[in-house]
């Protein structure tokens, strides 16, 4: 894991149980993510794009534990000489023949784990370390108690941790709206006094108030004004600036993510297919699904033939995951190796990853993961 | 030029509400052409859905329209019409596709049935025949195993098919004219895309013309032949979708553009630009040109509301803009 | 779902204000609760002061002319014709004044100081029945201000357990869902199917018989709590399902809220005016469910005194029929029963959510 990675995600897995009626029918399960790994670097956005069913949206919610996962670890914020050395035990573990070693080795792997890995938490620590990775949400009128004043929304995650004495809390308050632009005046106020926009900012503020390390924004512009949704962008966007905090942006707009993004992942039936910085993702797309959600994209300026589109196909089902790619049905480029085996993500040119066998490697293996 | 399918005159729309009367749509007035497909652009809460409501009568109290209104369809003016006589205008002549497909589907009939009766209402055909047509439909609208689609409730089917099959419904009585009110923005981008170009196809090809109401500039690049820009239940922009991204005239129109991010432009080379306020609510209009409090380019004349007015020379014919920037 | 924006209940107040009936459904509830603090006080008598030939006196007359004088109220001496039957007449010889504040016996008012005066009463301490006396001679009238302690107090005890017990519950149960959730949603089927009469009935049952009076109090009212809290549990189970997926409230999960406390703070607001409204609606049934099991004598009995207390010596339909004015009590429950009715719907109308987030 590279010095300034601040989340590493790997092997991420979350099944759903397909429930016919109240009651799990037979144990047939949702795939919706299916081993995904990806690291964010501090102080950078990750934009997370796919059509809905790609996983997404539960990969968000597995980074905070708003979600249990099944399986998959998460180190955030961890020195990387702890990780590197449970990683390099674990490994250690692997080659390891003897029974009595190896149980001497589990403990003390099980220990260093529960010391780095996000998921391995226990409650206090989990509360505490929850408050450097906040989330926002794409509906900013069901993402508010309706109940509550604002002052006691965006104070919520302070007060919870105990980060903020009760007479300083309107102070603090005041403080934090002021940097996304809502006046003091509307402290004592409710949500519903104030517009979408308004809101979506109260809900960056509320997000931002513990000075994390980490945001998820999941959505936040799709349920606003066209014209509004520069103002948010730009918010976001400053905010990183001033307070050097990483996104993970997700986002179904590719316009959008494309452009707030400084490297961009592409998921497709619960995996990550391609993994680029924004720029390179979009001149050169290397996966065929990159290339055709690329080409489908409305572009303003650009004329795109679309009637070739008319015939198209959608993503298989997450319960019954064909075997090999899950995109060998659509896609142009197949192999027969597609439908035996799973492409893994691989870095087939500098600072580009890649899950396809159609695409050649045009980087030698090095010692760089 | 030839004779338009479609014109609006002076539309107007309110809605009585127990404190005060709101204006949803105030004097909209355009065309439509054969084979043309128009787009209707703009932000939520502009009237463009009830523009398209009003369209056929089907606004409900507390909304009414204004009797100076003015719908002409082949010769007749839709607002006079008998409620005998718009139904049969309804989905044979003129059909209406809805974001949510699921809304229009009744959940306790099979999508082929209900397509089928459709086709018996409006041509009279045998139950065999009509569902005949309807899995043909189905075909056309490209959905994989049409055919055997049609014997599929709407809960079996995904958004993407669902929507084809309620395209397939509003077809089915090929309809010179075709509403549509932002259907895909429920959907992914790939399956807007194929139905898009699924409703280019059907336009091209049958003699068919689409109203398509959005608030996604995007789609017009490729899509729509012309453009009406909507704000505060005016249309305040009309033209070609290439002179519409080419030479916006309307500030308005001009602000959105450069607010939107566009694909292929990156946050280090350009700061999007951020239209100051907020959309007016419809009971809460201001005074003059709808858009004045938040244009860079207001000046003193635009206390009083502007008319719709030619956009400059230069063989602009078709393109006209409320702003007295212009007059 | 449609949830009342904070803050905003002004325009549910006034909507109410508008109402006759609300209005006046409150200040007679109001009336009869501020009552109970000052019970002594109200009444002339205390609940058991028997008077000794003085069985099944009829109300008193209220007079104002006296041997063709306007003298002010008084009331004249009734006397006992007929013992067997209870049969009196009026004395227009002995007559008695009434006044307000009369000294009277001991009480403590408030329940803290000892006070003897009474809001109204003879000048000269002889005995007045307003409602008259049941058949130990003791004052109806007061017997049902004291009674109104034990069915007013039942009545919000019970439910503010039903409901206590219905939050934790039901809150609980929405909230971890799977096979603990399905078992207690099954149970509270279970209890709200039997019939409620007979399932108190059963309930009682199963009281030991040699406990207090105090004791028996605080039973009768669980008993009472118990179909209440069924209902209660699936409702607020329902809106902690339906709220359990709101955005904010996975917010307060980020911020490291536990899930009870955001059951408290987050989930149980949404709902406080269903609550209240549930109390309202469910009180007078608790009422009427004391009422039902003191009249069969199951529930509270002698030497305390409850409205259904009071409603048993009606059983007899002789005595109904000699001594109607023992019907006085009944009187009392159904303006109870029929304020909380009105005002609960009143209230629920004004708070209809025209106001919606």
């Amino acid at each position: 894991m590279p010095e300034e990675t601040l989340l590493y995600a790997k092997n991420l897995v979350k099944g759903y149980p397909v429930k016919a009626g109240g009651f799990a029918a037979g144990g047939e399960k949702i795939h919706a993510v299916n081993g995904v790994s990806f690291g964010i670097p501090a102080n950078r956005t990750l934009g997370l794009v796919g059509e809905s069913g790609c996983g997404k949206t539960t990969t968000a919610r597995l980074l905070l534990r708003v979600v249990e996962p099944d399986g998959g670890r998460l180190y955030f914020d961890q020195a990387p000489e702890k990780t590197e050395a449970l990683e390099r035990l674990e490994a250690a573990l692997f080659r390891e023949a003897d029974p009595r070693r190896r149980t001497a080795l589990e403990k003390e792997a099980e220990a260093l784990r529960e010391g780095v890995d996000f998921f391995s938490y226990r409650a206090d620590r989990l509360k505490r370390e929850r408050l450097k990775m906040q989330y926002i949400f794409q509906d900013p009128t069901l993402s508010l108690d309706p109940k509550m004043q604002i002052r006691e929304i965006v104070t919520e995650p302070l007060v919870e941790n105990g980060l903020v004495p009760h007479g300083e809390r309107d102070r603090e308050a005041g403080k934090i709206l002021e940097v996304v632009g809502i006046p003091a005046s509307g402290l004592r106020k409710y949500p519903h006094e104030f517009s979408g926009g308004q809101r979506q900012r109260i809900s960056i503020a509320r997000a931002i108030a513990g000075h994390p390390k980490l945001v998820i924004c999941d959505e936040p512009v799709s349920s606003l004004d066209v014209s509004i949704q520069s103002q948010i962008l730009n918010l976001l966007l400053d905010i990183q600036k001033e307070y050097r905090v990483s996104y993970l942006f997700i986002a179904h707009n590719l316009a959008v993510v494309f452009y707030i993004s400084d490297e961009i992942a592409v998921m497709y039936t619960g995996k990550i297919v391609e993994r680029a910085p924004a720029r390179q993702l979009y001149l050169r797309p290397l996966h065929p699904y990159t290339q055709l959600l690329i080409s489908v994209i409305p572009e303003l300026g650009k004329k795109k033939d679309i009637t070739r589109l008319s015939r198209e196909g959608e993503p298989p089902s997450l319960i019954h995951l064909p075997p090999g790619c899950t995109f060998y049905d659509r896609c142009p480029r197949r192999l027969e190796i597609c439908q035996a085996e799973t492409p893994g993500l691989e870095q087939k040119r500098p600072g580009h990853l890649c899950a396809c066998f159609a695409v050649a490697r045009q980087v030698y293996p090095s010692s760089s993961s | 030029m030839a004779e338009p399918i479609l014109k609006v005159r002076d539309l107007t729309t309110r809605f009585r509400l127990v404190e005060r009367t709101i204006t949803a749509v105030a004097g909209v007035s355009f065309d439509v052409q054969e084979n043309e497909i128009l787009a209707i652009v703009g932000e939520s809460g502009c009237g463009k859905s009830v523009t398209i409501l009003s369209l056929m009568n089907l606004i409900q109290p507390p909304g009414f329209i204004d009797p100076a209104s003015r719908v002409l369809f082949e010769g007749r003016n839709l607002l006079e019409l008998e409620e005998r006589e718009l139904a049969a205008v309804r989905g044979g002549r003129i059909a209406m596709v809805f974001q949510e497909p699921s809304a229009s589907f009744n959940l306790l009939f099979t999508v082929g049935a209900q397509i089928a009766e459709a086709l018996r209402i409006h041509r009279g055909l045998s139950r065999e025949k009509a569902l005949e047509q309807a899995r043909d439909l189905l075909r056309q609208v490209r959905i994989p195993a049409g055919e055997r689609r049609a014997r599929d409730y709407p809960f079996q089917l995904s958004g993407g098919m669902l929507q084809r099959s309620m395209i397939a419904l509003a077809l089915s009585c090929s309809p010179s004219l075709l509403l549509a009110d932002e259907p895909t923005t429920a959907l992914d981008a790939t399956v807007q895309a194929q139905i898009l170009a699924l409703l280019k196809e059907k336009s091209s090809a049958g003699g068919m013309s689409v109203i398509f109401v959005t608030h996604d500039f995007a789609l017009i690049d490729g899509f729509a032949n012309r453009v009406i820009i909507m704000y505060a239940g005016r249309i305040l922009e009309c033209c070609s979708s290439r002179e519409i991204l080419e030479q916006p005239a309307h500030p308005y129109t001009q602000d959105l553009l450069k607010a939107i991010p566009r694909l292929g432009v990156f946050k280090d080379e350009q700061r999007l630009y951020s239209i100051a306020g907020r959309v007016p609510e419809p009971g809460n209009l201001p005074s003059g040109c709808t858009y004045a409090p938040r244009c860079r380019l207001r000046f003193g004349k635009c206390e009083v509301e502007p008319e719709l007015l030619r956009a400059g020379g230069n063989g602009k014919k078709n393109h006209t803009v409320r702003c007295w920037l212009f007059a | 779902m449609k949830l009342l924006a904070g803050g905003s209940l002004e325009i549910p107040f006034l909507k109410f204000r508008k109402q006759p009936l609300g209005v006046a459904s409150f200040i007679i509830l109001v009336l009869l609760y501020a009552g109970l603090l000052c019970e002594g006080f109200i009444a002339p008598y205390g609940a058991n002061t028997q008077f000794k030939a003085k069985s099944y006196h009829p109300p008193h007359h209220v007079r104002f002319v006296h041997q063709g004088r306007f003298v002010g109220p008084f009331v004249y001496e009734y006397e006992l014709i007929d013992p067997f039957f209870k049969k009196y007449r009026v004395d227009r010889e002995a007559a008695h004044r009434l006044g307000l504040f009369v000294k009277g016996e001991k009480y403590r008012l408030f329940f803290l100081l000892p006070c003897r005066v009474h809001l109204f009463g003879t000048r000269d301490g002889a005995p007045f029945f307003l409602m008259g006396a049941d058949r130990l001679g003791r004052d109806l009238f007061s017997r049902i201000v004291f009674g109104a302690n034990i069915s007013l107090t039942i009545g919000f005890l019970s439910v503010f357990l039903s409901l206590v017990g219905g939050i934790l519950i039901g809150g609980f149960s929405g909230y971890i869902g799977g096979f603990g959730d399905w078992f207690i949603i099954r149970l509270t089927e279970v209890i709200i199917l039997l019939p409620t009469f007979y399932f108190f009935l059963f309930l009682r049952s199963i009281i030991p018989p040699t406990v207090s009076p105090a004791q028996k109090f605080f039973y009768i009212t669980a008993i009472l709590a118990v179909p209440g809290w069924a209902g209660a549990a699936r409702g607020i189970r329902n809106w902690v399902l339906s709220l359990k997926t709101a955005d904010f409230v996975t917010a307060a999960q980020i911020s490291g809220m536990s899930r009870l406390r955001i059951i408290w703070k987050h989930i149980i607001p949404q709902i406080r005016s269903i609550l209240i409204l549930s109390i309202t609606l469910s009180v007078p049934g608790v009422i009427l469910g004391e009422t039902g099991l003191s009249f069969l004598n199951l529930g509270i009995t002698e030497p305390s005194v409850s409205w259904g207390l009071l409603m048993n010596a009606a059983m007899d339909v002789n005595i109904l029929l000699q001594y109607p004015w023992i019907l006085f009590p009944a009187l009392f429950i159904i303006l109870t029963v029929f304020s909380f009715f009105a005002f609960g719907y009143t209230l629920k109308d004004a708070l209809d959510p025209r106001a919606m987030v």
